[in-house]
C-alpha cells in the first residue's frame, strides 16, 4: 500500500523543536499547516504509521502529521 | 512489604510490528520467517489468525504453508523491530527505572515504590497497555504478580492484549493447575524427568518432597520447587537487552549442509573470525572455547574446551573449536548449523602468566596482525581481506556480525 507521505516545510526553533509550516502532497498541491499542535507519541492504524503525531488543520479540514523514526512525514485525515 | 512486579510481553511481537505498519495485511493470517533460500526458512512469529490455523513458531515456512495455504510471510526488519522495542521500554521508563529486558518483546518492571504515585499495579499494567496501543499500535499482556515468575506466568495466561493478576492469596488456585511444563526453565527434558515421576502440574511440583526433588534434578531441584511455591526472591535488575556481556559467540545455520572436516574447519574460521573480531572490539580475551553442532534432524550437542591461555586470536579459537569437534563428532549425520562461543573473558589488557614453551613475541605478532585486519575491513568492508581457506566455498563464507541477531539472555545473572 502506498503510504500518505507528504514533503514538508518546517520551522526549528532554538528549542530544537519542529514544527511544520507547509506540506506538499501529490507533488504539486501545497498547503499550509494551521494550528499544529505540541507533537505526541502516537500511532495510526488506519496508515499504519507510528511516530510524533501533530494535531492540525490542513484546508480547513482537521488532519494529523505524522514524522516517523526515519524522519518521514505523512499525513492522516480525521 | 510485598513487592509489586509487572511482565510485560508484546504480543506476537514481530507479526504485531508487521500488521501495524502494514494495514492490508491486518485481517489476513501472518507470519514473519526468514530467507528460505539461505535456510533460515522457519516461522519466527505468527499472528492470531495464522494461529488458528495451527501455524507454529518453529517450523519450517513450507510446514506452514501446507496448514494456512494463504500465510503472508513477512521478511524480518529487525532495525525496526529494535526500534518498537525501545519506544515500549521508554513508556515503561515514565512508571520506573527498574526495568529488566528478557529478550526483545519481554521486560520485568519493579513498581512496588512508583505504586505510590501511580495507583495498584493493576492500573500501572492498564495504563501500560493503553498507552502501547496508543502511542505504538500494538498489544501486550502484562502479568502483575509479586514474583518475577509467577508476574510471566500471569502475562502467557491471557492474551492478547490483557492483564492477569496473581497474589499470594489465589496462587494456589491460578497457577498450580497449569501444567508443568509452563514454568521457567522447565524445558523439555526436565518436563520428561518430571512427568515420568508423575509430576504433571505446577501444584504437584510445588508439594513435592524437597530432598526427593533435589535428588531427581540436583541443583535445579530446589531452584524449581521455589519458583513453583512463589519463593523466588531474585530481584529485577537494570538491564538493557545488551547487558553485561559473559559470552561471545556465533552460529549460523549454513545454506547447506555441512558433510565433511573441510567444511566444518571452513566453517568453525568464519564463526572464529567473527567471534574473535567482537572479542577485540569488546577488549576481551576468551579462556574458554565452546561449540555447539547440530545435524539436520536437529539433534543438537554442546562441548568445550579450556585454551592453554587466554585469547582473541582467531587461529587459536578456530583450532581449539575443530579439535573439540573432532573428538566429539562421528558423522552420523550432516550437519545443519554450527555455532562457535568464547566464555569465561578476561579484559585484554589484563596480566598474564607467560610461558616457557610457547614464543611470546609471536602471539603478539599475531595480535597486531588481526588487529590491522581489523581496521582494514572497517575501512574497505568485511571482504576485503580473506583467509585463501574461506575462499574454497563462496556460499558458506558468510559474515555474521552482520546478521547478528539478540537472544534472549539467562534469567540467572
Amino acid at each position: 500500500m502506498n503510504k500518505p507521505s507528504v514533503e514538508v516545510i518546517a520551522h526549528y526553533n532554538l528549542e530544537g523543536e519542529i514544527i511544520p509550516l507547509r506540506i506538499r502532497i501529490d507533488s504539486d498541491k501545497v498547503y499550509s499547516v494551521d494550528k499544529p499542535g505540541k507533537p505526541v507519541k502516537g500511532a495510526s492504524l488506519k496508515i499504519g504509521i507510528q511516530g510524533d503525531r501533530y494535531s492540525c488543520f490542513v484546508d480547513g479540514k482537521k488532519a494529523y502529521l505524522y514524522r516517523n523514526h526515519e524522519n518521514k512525514w505523512f499525513i492522516e485525515l480525521v | 512489604m510485598e513487592k509489586i512486579i509487572l511482565h510485560s510481553d508484546l504480543n506476537s511481537f514481530y507479526a504485531s510490528v508487521e500488521c501495524m505498519k502494514n494495514p492490508e495485511i491486518r485481517d489476513k493470517p501472518v507470519a514473519v520467517g526468514g530467507s528460505v533460500e539461505q535456510r533460515h526458512g522457519i516461522i519466527l512469529t505468527k499472528n492470531l489468525i495464522a494461529k488458528e490455523y495451527g501455524v507454529k513458531t518453529g517450523e519450517a515456512i513450507w510446514q506452514a504453508r501446507q496448514k494456512c495455504p494463504d500465510l503472508i510471510v513477512m521478511r524480518p526488519d529487525y532495525k525496526t523491530y529494535l526500534y518498537f522495542s525501545k519506544e515500549a521500554r521508554r513508556i515503561y521508563s515514565c512508571y520506573t527505572d527498574l526495568i529488566e529486558s528478557f529478550g526483545i518483546d519481554e521486560c520485568w518492571l519493579d513498581v512496588t515504590e512508583s505504586s505510590k504515585l501511580f495507583g495498584t499495579g493493576k492500573d500501572i499494567a492498564d495504563e501500560i497497555r493503553h498507552r502501547l496501543k496508543e502511542e505504538l499500535g500494538i498489544t501486550a499482556s502484562i502479568g502483575v504478580s509479586y514474583n518475577k515468575i509467577f508476574a510471566k506466568l500471569g502475562s502467557d495466561m491471557k492474551k492478547p492484549d490483557a492483564t492477569t493478576i496473581i497474589t499470594q492469596k489465589d496462587f494456589k488456585q491460578k497457577v498450580w493447575p497449569l501444567p508443568v511444563s509452563d514454568l521457567l526453565y522447565v524445558g523439555r527434558s526436565t518436563a520428561k524427568k518430571l512427568i515420568n515421576i508423575g509430576i504433571y502440574t505446577i501444584g504437584d511440583l510445588a508439594n513435592l518432597n524437597l530432598s526427593f526433588l533435589k535428588k531427581i534434578l540436583g541443583k535445579w531441584g530446589e531452584t524449581l520447587w521455589l519458583f513453583a511455591n512463589g519463593l523466588d526472591t531474585i530481584p529485577v535488575t537494570k538491564t538493557d537487552h545488551q547487558s553485561t556481556i559473559k559470552g561471545i559467540g556465533n552460529s549460523m545455520t549454513t545454506p547447506r549442509d555441512l558433510v565433511n572436516n573441510e567444511d566444518v574447519k571452513l566453517l568453525l574460521y568464519v564463526l572464529s573470525e567473527s567471534v574473535s573480531e567482537r572479542l577485540r572490539k569488546h577488549n576481551f580475551k576468551g579462556n574458554t572455547i565452546q561449540i555447539y553442532v547440530r545435524d539436520n534432524e536437529l539433534n543438537s550437542i554442546e562441548r568445550q574446551a579450556k585454551l592453554t591461555e587466554c585469547s582473541c586470536v582467531t587461529r587459536d579459537i578456530a583450532d581449539k573449536a575443530f579439535k573439540i569437534f573432532l573428538n566429539n563428532w562421528s558423522w552420523e549425520k550432516p550437519i545443519r548449523s554450527i555455532g562457535v562461543r568464547a566464555t569465561d573473558l578476561v579484559t585484554a589488557d589484563t596480566y598474564t602468566q607467560l610461558s616457557f614453551f610457547y614464543d611470546e613475541r609471536q602471539k603478539l605478532k599475531e595480535e597486531q596482525l588481526e588487529y590491522s585486519i581489523d581496521e582494514i575491513r572497517k575501512r574497505f568492508g568485511h571482504y576485503s581481506i580473506q583467509r585463501a581457506l574461506l575462499l574454497k566455498d563462496k556460499a558458506l563464507n558468510a559474515n555474521p556480525i552482520e546478521e547478528n541477531v539478540i537472544f534472549p539472555v539467562s534469567y540467572f545473572k
